[in-house]
């Protein structure tokens, strides 16, 4: 069984990117393999605000699916210097069962993979 | 403002840029604002049929756009867009009623329009 991880870099839903992130995570869960993080970084320190909130209730909700990923064991890191910069460094918009964590964090997430897959605009 | 014409440039999924060129037109039509649709590039792959997003969790564009299109904004394809493609007439969704025109046309378009927004 591999172990991957994830880089993502761009905002939920102006890119397919998160929900790609998010349905290949879960499935790689499923098959037995190993997430052994999901860093999100520059645009992506958007995906973790807890105020995520789609204006049609039918339509899904990045964080929650994130915070779901959480609860299942996955990290889910988002840099906390892309997030002062965007003004979300803010533990009042963190998404429940994510942190954030500096790059140091992505370097191990690198280390203890097999693969990283990286997604960007 | 009297006529704003959308200008679709990108593929339907992937990226948000259909959806929102969708509801700028559907704005405009509240504003009373005549306005057409035109797809160049990859924006005619939104208007191919048989469109299946469910799988990716993604609205169906092909969906917006005939409720566009329901409202009286008429659309139109890029000949050459299309070509380029391998993209046939009878590729296209027929509820869309898509009308195909040259680049020569596409600029006789723009230069009636009071403005462009670029999606």
């Amino acid at each position: 069984m591999g172990k991957l991880a994830f880089l993502l870099m761009t905002s939920p839903y102006s890119f397919q990117n998160s929900d790609t992130v998010i349905k290949l995570a879960n499935a790689a869960l499923k098959a037995g393999h190993e997430v052994t993080g999901i860093y999100l970084y520059t645009d992506g320190v958007y995906n973790n605000v807890n105020t995520i909130k789609p204006s049609d209730d039918r339509d899904r909700n990045i964080a929650e699916l994130f915070k779901e990923l959480a609860a299942k064991g996955v990290k889910v890191v988002a840099c906390p210097i892309c997030a002062e910069y965007r003004g979300t460094q803010n533990n009042d918009l963190l998404l429940e069962g994510t942190n954030f964590d500096g790059l140091g964090a992505l370097s191990e997430f690198v280390e203890d993979s097999d693969r990283i897959l990286i997604f960007t605009a | 403002m009297e006529k704003v014409i959308v200008i679709f440039r990108k593929g339907p999924y992937g990226q948000i840029n259909s959806l929102e060129g969708i509801r700028v037109a559907q704005g405009l039509l509240v504003l009373d604002v005549e306005t057409d649709a035109i797809f160049i590039d990859d924006g005619v792959f939104n208007l191919i049929k048989n469109q299946k997003p469910d799988g990716i969790g993604h609205h169906s564009v092909i969906g917006a756009l005939e409720s566009m299109h329901r409202y009286d904004i008429p659309i139109f394809a890029c000949e050459s867009s299309l070509k380029q493609r391998g993209i046939k007439p009878e590729d296209l969704d027929s509820g869309l009623e898509v009308k195909i025109i040259s680049i020569q046309e596409l600029s006789d378009l723009l230069l009636l329009a009071d403005a462009t927004i670029a999606l």
